[in-house]
């Protein structure tokens, strides 16, 4: 699969990595990563455990220096713009976990927008972006309570939310869903489809392949810190390849799906154990 | 799930800021008024307003004295001393985001003790003993930071907790060491009630230099409330919304420690008002900080003015400021902790 080269504007593409090489400091984790997100588009980026997802977006996010190739996020080159400044092109959701103190949902919210009042105080503009952000997912009613009292993916919904008033064009997910009830699960998987449709570039981390061949416009599978494949979900997500990627015996099946809007086809994995030349029957 | 308390609406108020420095100042013209000569709070109140516009005071010279000089700057003291410790507590506690952690948690405490030893062993008396103590607390901490800033590890926080306590522990063998060479008749009872911390005999002269520090070092720390609220997130969550978390950390433990190391300067080693006010004023309003801040600050302040007034009036011998501040600290912490509903620490 030939990857996306970087002949585009910045302006199409908010986020393009170009031949990075990524790692710790005297550590190197992988290298010839290129990738790019388009405006309203999802990437999902699936490997094993310890294949160097993590380090690889906090590269991308400016946590971790560039040790080759480059980043370039909505138009600054990673290195040479300030943490301030990258706050405003890039966001970032990790896996919720609850805090030490008692805060607010709100205020955890509000903390996106940090860097737009610099040294003062939140203007009026930042308490009307966090009241949007929450009224957007949904999640008005939790406001006032505590953030460490809410479920886990209550939680994780809360910082969607703070990606959303921090209204960067790029926003980065690490393993959203991890932990996860089924429920929730979908819920955040179509908040992010709800963050692209706004208009967000987004890069985001999963263990579960029917995620990203539901969810995802485009999908990179990293092993041992390379890129293994890049491109359409479709085309990439293939028995062979997830096999390979995680060492066991997968397979990919037809499933019918059929609701409200008629009835689809959609890839789905299975375990070979499965029989796969028989389509699976979703009906409701 | 818990929702804002009326207690807690009431706080977030703009104006509650304002009540709480007056209910400060209605206290302290109390205490004043409070001693073996006694004196109304109106004729406090006469006195004070009278000093303080530069006129011609009309009242008895010996009220004026009360005021100005013997009840009037150890109340001030203690309202700086409370306030500092208690406001330094709330920032130590969420820069680690621990409420376990003390203002002593980087060796401010052990290492002005040291400092105080010294020089109380060296014989120097007063200002001596205060800028020891101030300089010892501020160069342990100088150390440990600097420790602890070598060590290569993904958690810089637990790293400069366990190079604090190291040192404290080293700094603390040392005030040991001090106090068994000592001599036992005149400079062994003088370091124990220093360690045990007391405001008897604070000059006016002191408040000129405590002041302004708490003052200064709370303003700063007031500007950068709001990012100190995210830095009870993980640092590369903080660093992604766009805070420095490194400088930030280091501003806000060096304003810290300066007016822990002033206020233990001026009245020894004053436990436990660090380490519980910030937690009590967290139990009442939540932890952001610009909530958090002056009510810690305003509690701090009451809570050493009620403490010192009951170490000055409960007996004839004075009781010391530390053994004080845990005997009535503990009771009100406990049933609060008590009392409270689910979650709310």
């Amino acid at each position: 699969m030939p990857y996306q080269t970087d002949a585009v504007s910045a302006h199409d593409w908010p986020l393009l990595v170009h031949d990075l090489a990524y790692g710790y400091p005297g550590r190197r984790i992988g290298h010839d990563v290129c990738l790019s997100v388009a405006t309203g588009e999802v990437v999902a980026v699936l490997g094993p455990n310890g294949c160097g997802k993590s380090t690889l977006f906090q590269t991308i996010l400016g946590l971790l220096p560039v040790y080759a190739g480059e980043v370039r996020v909505g138009g600054h080159v990673l290195g040479q713009v300030s943490r301030a400044e990258l706050a405003r092109v890039i966001s970032y959701v990790p896996q919720a976990q609850p805090l030490a103190f008692s805060l607010a949902v709100r205020e955890v919210v509000l903390m996106g927008r940090t860097q737009r009042w610099g040294w003062g105080a939140p203007q009026a503009a930042d308490l009307l972006a966090v009241d949007d952000a929450l009224a957007s997912l949904g999640i008005s009613a939790l406001a006032d309570t505590v953030f460490s009292e809410l479920s886990g993916g209550e939680r994780q919904l809360v910082l969607i939310a703070r990606a959303l008033a921090q209204a960067a064009p790029v926003v980065v997910l690490d393993e959203p869903t991890a932990s996860l009830d089924f429920g929730h699960q979908l819920r955040v998987l179509s908040r992010i489809r709800q963050l692209a449709k706004g208009g967000a570039s987004v890069l985001w981390a999963t263990h579960d392949p029917d995620h990203a061949l539901a969810y995802a416009d485009r999908v990179l599978l990293l092993k041992d810190g390379g890129v293994m494949a890049y491109g359409a979900p479709a085309t990439v997500l293939t028995a062979d390849r997830l096999s390979a990627l995680y060492g066991v015996a997968v397979s990919v099946a037809q499933a019918t799906v059929i609701d409200v809007n008629g009835s689809s086809q959609r890839a789905v994995c299975v375990p070979t154990a499965v029989d796969t030349t028989r389509s699976v029957d979703l009906t409701p | 799930m818990l929702r804002q308390s009326r207690l807690q609406r009431t706080l977030a108020h703009p104006w509650s800021g304002l009540g709480l420095a007056l209910a400060v100042v209605l206290l302290a013209v109390l205490a004043i008024a409070w001693g073996p000569y006694p004196m109304s709070a109106l004729e406090v109140w006469q006195v004070l307003a009278t000093g303080m516009l530069g006129l011609p005071q009309s009242a008895d010279p010996l009220q004026v004295a009360v005021v100005f000089e013997l009840r009037g700057p150890r109340v001030l003291a203690a309202v700086f001393v409370g306030a500092a410790l208690a406001s330094a507590g709330a920032a130590y506690q969420s820069v680690f985001r621990n409420p376990l952690v003390s203002p002593d948690i980087l060796g401010v405490a052990a290492g002005a003790a040291l400092g105080a030893m010294l020089a109380l062993l060296f014989g120097w008396t007063g200002t001596g003993i205060q800028v020891m103590a101030f300089m010892g607390g501020v160069s342990a901490v100088v150390l440990v930071y600097a420790v602890a800033a070598r060590v290569r590890s993904a958690d810089p926080v637990l790293v400069l907790v366990l190079v604090g306590v190291v040192l404290a522990s080293l700094f603390g063998a040392a005030v040991a060491l001090v106090k068994t060479i000592a001599d036992p008749q005149q400079q062994l009872p003088a370091m124990t009630f220093w360690l045990l911390g007391s405001l008897t005999g604070v000059e006016a002269s002191q408040l000129w230099w405590l002041g302004p520090a708490v003052i200064a070092c709370t303003a700063i720390l007031w500007v950068l409330r709001w990012k100190m609220n995210v830095l009870l997130l993980a640092d590369s969550e903080a660093q992604s919304l766009g805070v420095s978390t490194h400088q930030l950390r280091l501003g806000v433990i060096a304003c810290a420690t300066m007016m822990t190391a002033a206020a233990v300067a001026t009245a020894g080693i004053v436990g436990w008002v660090g380490l519980v006010v910030p937690h009590m004023a967290r139990v009442m309003v939540g932890a952001s900080l610009p909530r958090l801040l002056p009510l810690a600050l305003a509690l701090g302040a009451a809570f050493l003015l009620i403490v010192d007034l009951l170490a000055r009036s409960l007996t004839a011998v004075e009781i010391p400021l530390g053994v004080l501040t845990a005997v009535i600290g503990t009771p009100l912490f406990l049933w609060q902790l008590l009392s409270q509903r689910r979650g709310a620490v």
